[in-house]
């Protein structure tokens, strides 16, 4: 008999074995659960621009197996707590900032904080269209990178990158208009969307109010077309070369702009260590030449940079007499220090611009050689910057202050060879009343000169704080500022007795007698932010108050302070999960009004002086002429006006899926006030002296009134006097959706676009009497002048998508981009008018209305102005689509060749209007630059 | 079977060329024959007369777009049941010619004319019926534009220059006439812009007007002449003109070649068109004004400088008080303006004159602009030109002067390119005889 069994042995060995092993596993676990920690994990989110927290980002920490979200505080901290020891993904994300993740290895309780950038600086490494904004209100932004690969000449060519507008063939010899959200309009009536649109130069205001520099006489239509007075800042006159970024703000600004209808455009410069950089280039009309260096020192504290620049361009290049010339030479310098724990930040930069337009005639085939035309104008600045920055944590985040200040001297001169055919009086009265006038020479040869010197200054202080109230973030910001315009030009130089044109209703007037315009404004602006759920919300309210100081009491507006309120809001959706990635969605709203404060040229017009002639007696001896006239000194000021107020409604959706964009946005604004010049009645009574009594043969001079007979002759005229009365309606839809860069294609997909809708006609019934007749030798626009309700003007549409491809090879160094222009339609429809009188105005200033008994009358039907009336349809201009195409490519390390050519590809098919065919074509535009750093 | 195969082969070639061959015939022109349309032309007589009978006429047939005539003798279309075979086309047709007819209760020797423009034959097989209403050509005696200078001189610095335009009225028959109540009228519409017109007879309201609404400018012409500038010699004394001496009526009566020496000396005219503007005055010499009845302009008036209007020469009857024309002889008329889907009624007011009152009319134009006459055919056929259509200088300093018939009589039969020296230098002093 066995005692134990060996296998039975070896079996219950090792199940005891495995059990208490297992046993001890457990202990150990357990032991080990008992003394394993968790640890802490504090994030702190903060923007890598400005060192300010981001509050209430969005945080996710990834372990193993888990995976915890949060949001940031209004501090922009989250604590994770009891975390695992190890590595953790941390991936961070904050509007309008690029997104970051970062591996985390727990071994203890950790603090960090993370620097986040802004998108526009680093989306994708490069950008070269607009970006749409995330913030509060919808603007585009371009940077430095789009700029270059844009190629530019002027500041032009960079507003064809905002949605609803396409690429323009330059054209420097005629002033460059800047207008926003508009199909667009030649007629002066409307110039004040273009007023209303505001340039700042880092953080400068560009003012325009003391421009007076045009021809007022022999207009000829190249002075009509530099012409910029009240149509805003002439861009021909920015370079694009020393710019860092260009945000332009489409939407509702915030109460900080002010004086403006349209939308800020802001400019930041280059301010920046570089090499040694020149820039040449060659288009059709133009050559360009930019130098440009920048030097730090003290790790970045204090940094240098100057920009020397060149342009010359032609109207046509096989014309050498039609030129414009530009030269700039500016220089920026900003210094950082600490004082105190706080941050003191100085920036100062000046400016010098020359530019020539020049217009010879062609000695060759000229009839009068000496004519010619040159505008010259030289401007300087200044501008500095000063703030002291708060210390996290402390109440009063930043007191900043600005004074900035220009001067230019413009001048135009003009010479022209004049012959007359009838004898004309020589414009040379000052005085009102009766007089006799100097009788212009048959032909004379007339010189012109105009010379302003405007002098603007605008100083600024801001001061912004922040608190918490709670859970709810708070930014105040409170701001006082000051701008002063004025001319001290000599203005309108010439001989009266030798004028460019006998029939100007001006005389030499020094523009320096003409007072300035001094506005003060001071604004108030809350934001607040807090979150609920997942969601996050931010709203804006502000006020800014603004208002001309020493009007005198004639005005309306004197004294009188004109508010502009503004209110943004944000609601940021909480993420929405799809395949494994957050689909980010905002819903963008605002509302708010712009005032815009007429102009030195609109506040203070020069007094005009017409001339009527009591007795024009030709004789064949030129010693026994004689005119005499009546002078009328007409007052042209508005007293009544006010400024033009735009109202603005916007709503846009916004959405982000694994770096793909897409924003969508509806606007409206209304303006029922805009500045326009409006005919206003008046009545004049002169004598007639009866002449044909005067018997020719027996004078031994000039005939002698006292011997004459007269009568009291009394006529209406028209003045045009500055009004309120235009309206302007701008209504659209702006979408921007770009993808991020295709990776196996190194391609991104912009298509950008709009449709907009823009409305232009006058508010206000129209008193007129442009009807030409003479009937029974009677003058029917001197005996009555009429009143119509007609609307004038138009509605202008038009849908358009530019879709731009752009692929970036960074080995190569190599950008291709190409951008199809489709411009689905455009329409323009004529408001309709009726040419009949409601009333009108006789020689007494008595007002009657017209009936139709009026139109029976022999003088009174002719006020019937024929106006031609649509029926049916509108005028629509069917698709056509562009092709244009950019590249630049670096050769080593100093040197980058560009090349673009606008309209390479086009499809413009010929379409039938009724029985005719309309035929379209399009030319290419094309230059190249090359770019040397060294 | 070699023999057989080679023969198959053989067989297959040749009907592969013959198929080949057919096709290839297959491959012929059409037979281009000319299409022609069956024109049946029919002829209203003049108004006012009786028992007209035809003499010897001619119609012509002128292709507008390639200018081409075709000429047919009208007695012998009649023989035809005044049918005829025309080319499809736009067409201008003239006819004219001699026939007698009691006028005024006695037989008389007359002449003829008629006209319509811008007819369209079409090929699509129907007998198309044209019927031109015929008018008495009245030609030769009474007053007549002798000389016509509207495009104004250049200075010799080559610089335009204004006020020197004229027209030289002259005596154009046996007797001595009386030159008072005599209006220069020039022509609203223009030769170098063909509208379709419609005269409305009353003032509406653009909205109310239909497409189609009103006469035919067309057919209104024949019997009123619109007009944009009418000026009038004043009456009160007699204006006696010897046969064969003209009267000079002039923009500004002065001596213009002190200013300009390439202008002439015009203070020895007649008469000069005075316009009153206090602002921007005309000049007022001793020289009589005409009376001035209407302008469309306030400002000085210019004879159309580039020589593309008519200008009628209107006795005003002696009974119409200038208060009273401008009542009773306003003209309201449009034309339609088609742009695609786009339409708009471009309205005017003007004046007019009856072709009655008209004793000459010269119609100005030239080759390169010339789209329509914008006046009847009755009172000019053709037109007068003083340049090639260029807007240049060649034009500057030229006019048109009627050609001499005989003696002191000047060429008149109503057909200007005819009746006209084209293009000479302007003399307003020209002799037409010792």
């Amino acid at each position: 008999m066995r005692l134990v069994n060996p296998h039975k042995l070896l079996i219950v060995g090792i199940t005891v074995f495995i059990m208490s092993s297992i046993l001890q596993a457990q202990n150990k676990i357990s032991q080990i659960n008992k003394q394993t920690n968790t640890y802490s994990l504090q994030i702190t989110i903060l923007s890598a621009q400005d060192g300010q927290s981001l509050p209430f980002s969005t945080m996710h920490l990834k372990g193993m197996a888990s995976k915890i979200s949060g949001i940031g505080n209004t501090e922009g901290t989250y604590t994770f707590k009891k975390v695992l020891p190890g590595h953790h993904e941390l991936e961070v994300s904050y509007i309008g900032y690029q997104s970051k993740r970062i591996t985390v290895n727990m071994s203890r309780n950790t603090t960090l904080k993370v620097f986040l950038n802004e998108t526009s600086t680093t989306l994708q490494g490069v950008v070269v269209t607009a970006s749409e904004s995330k913030g509060l209100t919808s603007a585009s932004t371009i940077d430095r990178r789009a700029l270059e690969h844009i190629q530019p000449s002027s500041f032009a060519d960079v507003l064809a990158l905002l949605p609803g507008n396409s690429t323009q063939t330059p054209n420097l010899t005629a002033g460059n208009v800047a207008t926003l959200r508009e199909v667009g309009i030649s007629s002066g009536d409307y110039a004040v969307t273009a007023q209303g649109t505001q340039f700042v130069i880092d953080g400068a205001v560009q003012q325009q109010d003391a421009n007076l520099q045009y021809v007022a006489q022999g207009f000829t239509q190249q002075d009509n077309s530099r012409n910029m007075v009240d149509y805003g800042l002439d861009m021909r006159t920015l370079s694009t070369d020393d710019i860092e970024k260009v945000e332009v703000i489409r939407g509702i600004p915030s109460v900080q702009y002010g004086d403006l209808t349209s939308g800020v455009i802001k400019i930041t410069r280059r301010l920046e260590d570089t090499p040694l950089e020149a820039r040449l280039k060659v288009d059709e009309f133009t050559k360009l030449l930019h130098v440009n260096k920048g030097l730090s020192w003290n790790n970045g504290q204090k940094v240098w940079q100057v920009d020397v620049g060149y342009l010359d361009s032609k109207a046509d290049p096989r014309n050498p007499y039609e030129t414009y010339q530009r030269l700039l030479i500016s220089s920026r310098y900003k210094q950082d220090w600490n004082w105190g724990g706080n941050e003191i930040k100085w920036r100062i930069g000046t400016d010098y611009r020359q530019t020539i337009d020049a217009e010879k005639e062609d000695p060759d085939i000229a009839r009068q050689a000496e004519d010619k035309y040159k505008s010259s104008y030289t401007y300087f600045a200044l501008n500095s910057e000063l703030s002291w920055l708060g210390k996290s944590g402390q109440f009063i985040k930043e007191i900043h202050l600005q004074a900035s200040s220009s001067y230019a001297k413009e001048k135009i001169t003009r010479t022209k060879f004049v012959q007359l055919d009838r004898d004309r009086a020589a414009p040379i009265g000052y005085e009102a009343g009766e007089h006799d006038a100097i009788i212009l020479p048959m032909s004379y040869t007339a010189h012109l000169t105009v010379d302003g010197q405007p002098f603007t200054s605008n100083i600024d202080f801001r001061l912004r704080a922040e608190h918490h109230i709670g859970q709810i973030w708070n930014r105040w910001q409170l701001g006082l500022n000051w701008r002063y315009s004025k001319n001290y030009g000599e203005g309108q130089v010439y001989d009266p007795t030798k004028p460019i044109n006998y029939s100007t209703s001006l005389r030499p007037f020094p523009y320096s007698d003409t007072p300035g315009k001094n506005l003060a404004a001071a604004y108030l602006e809350d934001r607040i932010k807090w979150s609920m759920g997942k969601s996050r919300f931010t709203l804006q309210a502000g006020v800014r108050a603004n208002g001309l100081l020493n009007l005198p009491d004639s005005y309306a507006m004197s004294g009188q302070w004109y508010l502009d309120p503004r209110v943004n809001m944000q609601w940021e959706l909480p993420e929405i999960q799809i395949a494994q990635n957050p689909l980010q969605l905002d819903i963008t709203a605002g509302f708010g009004k712009m005032t815009l404060l007429p102009s030195i040229h609109q506040l203070f017009p020069n007094k005009q002086y017409w001339d009527y002639d009591e007795l024009n007696y030709y004789h064949a001896n030129k010693e026994y002429r004689r005119i005499y006239v009546k002078t009328f000194i007409m007052d042209q000021t508005p007293y009544a006006i006010k400024p033009s107020t735009n109202q603005k409604w916007e709503l846009r959706l916004g959405a982000s899926y694994k770096k793909n964009n897409l924003s969508v946005t509806y606007f409206k604004e209304r303006m029922n006030n805009g500045f326009r010049y409006e005919n206003t009645p008046t009545t004049l009574t002169y004598k007639k002296f009866d002449q044909s009594t005067i018997d020719g043969t027996t004078l031994t001079g000039p005939p002698n009134l006292a011997d004459l007979t007269y009568t009291d002759k009394t006529i209406l005229a028209k003045q045009q006097v500055l009004s309120n009365g235009t309206r302007v309606v701008k209504e659209g839809i702006e979408f921007q959706g770009s993808t991020r860069r295709i990776p196996s294609l190194h391609t991104r997909i912009t298509a950008s676009g709009a449709w907009l809708r823009s409305t232009y006609t006058n508010s206000q019934s129209q008193w007129d009497n442009s009807y030409q007749e003479v009937v029974l030798n009677q003058t029917i626009s001197d005996m009555y002048i009429a009143h119509y309700y007609w609307k004038s003007g138009y509605i202008k549409q038009r849908f358009n998508t530019n879709f731009t491809f752009d692929t970036y090879l960074e080995k190569l160094g190599l950008i291709i981009s190409s951008t199809v222009e489709c411009m689905w339609w455009s329409k323009q429809k004529d408001i309709v008018k009726s040419g009949t009188p409601y009333e009108y105005m006789d020689i007494n200033g008595e007002v009657h209305p017209y009936t139709e008994s009026s139109k029976q009358d022999i003088y009174l039907t002719h006020l019937i102005i024929p106006q031609s009336v649509i029926t049916g349809g509108n005028g629509k201009e069917p698709f056509y689509a562009l092709v244009n195409l950019k590249a630049s490519k670096k050769f080593g390390q100093w040197i980058k060749l560009s090349l673009f050519v606008d309209r390479i590809l086009d499809y413009t098919p010929d379409y039938k209007v009724g029985e005719s065919t309309i035929r379209r074509s399009a030319n290419p535009y094309f230059g190249m630059e090359i770019k040397f750093s060294l | 079977m070699k023999n057989l195969r080679d023969y198959y082969r053989v067989a297959k070639t040749m009907l592969l060329v013959a198929c080949v061959g057919l096709a290839m015939t297959a491959c012929s022109d059409d037979n281009d024959d000319i299409i022609y349309s069956d024109v049946k032309v029919e002829v209203q007589a003049p108004t006012g007369i009786s028992n007209i009978e035809y003499g010897a006429m001619n119609i012509t047939f002128t292709d507008t777009a390639t200018k081409e005539t075709t000429t047919f003798d009208f007695s012998a279309l009649q023989a035809n049941g005044f049918q005829t075979k025309l080319i499809e086309g736009l067409y201008d047709v003239m006819i004219e010619g001699d026939a007698t007819a009691d006028v005024e209760g006695a037989s008389k020797a007359i002449k003829v004319r008629g006209a319509l423009q811008a007819v369209e034959i079409t090929t699509n097989g129907e007998l198309q019926s044209l019927s031109i209403p015929l008018q008495l050509l009245d030609v030769g005696s009474g007053f007549v534009f002798a000389e016509i200078f509207v495009s104004g001189t250049l200075t010799p610095e080559g610089n335009s220059y204004m006020g020197d335009s004229y027209f030289r009225l002259y005596n154009n028959s046996n007797e001595v006439l009386d030159a008072q109540g005599l209006a220069i009228v020039e022509s609203a519409m223009q030769s170098d812009v063909h509208n379709d017109f419609f005269v409305l007879d009353q003032e509406m309201e653009e909205e109310d007007i239909q497409s189609g609404d009103g006469t035919p400018y067309d057919t209104y012409k024949a019997n009123y002449f619109i007009t944009d500038a009418i000026y009038m010699i004043p009456r009160g004394e007699a204006v006696l003109v010897q046969p064969g001496e003209s009267i000079l009526l002039v923009d500004a009566a002065k001596d213009h070649s002190v200013d300009n020496a390439n202008s002439f000396n015009l203070s020895v005219a007649d008469y000069e068109w005075y316009d009153e503007n206090d602002r921007y005055p005309d000049t007022q010499t001793e020289v009589p004004d005409l009376v001035k009845l209407y302008a469309a302009s306030k400002s000085i008036w210019i004879p159309h400088q580039r020589g593309i209007k008519a200008y009628a020469l209107a006795q005003i009857p002696e009974e119409i008080t200038p208060e009273q024309f401008v009542e009773d002889n306003i003209v309201n008329y449009y034309y339609e303006f088609i742009y695609g889907d786009l339409q708009r009624m471009m309205t005017s007011k003007r004046y007019e004159i009856p072709t009655s009152w008209i004793q000459d009319c010269v119609n100005l134009s030239n080759q390169t602009d010339y789209e329509w006459n914008e006046i009847s055919p009755v009172l000019d056929k053709s037109y007068a030109w003083v340049s090639d259509g260029s807007q240049g200088a060649s034009n500057k300093g030229k006019a048109v002067r009627r050609k001499v018939l005989s003696g002191k009589l000047l060429l008149d039969t109503n057909d200007s390119a005819n009746d006209f020296e084209q293009s000479v230098e302007a003399n307003p002093f020209y002799e037409f005889h010792d």
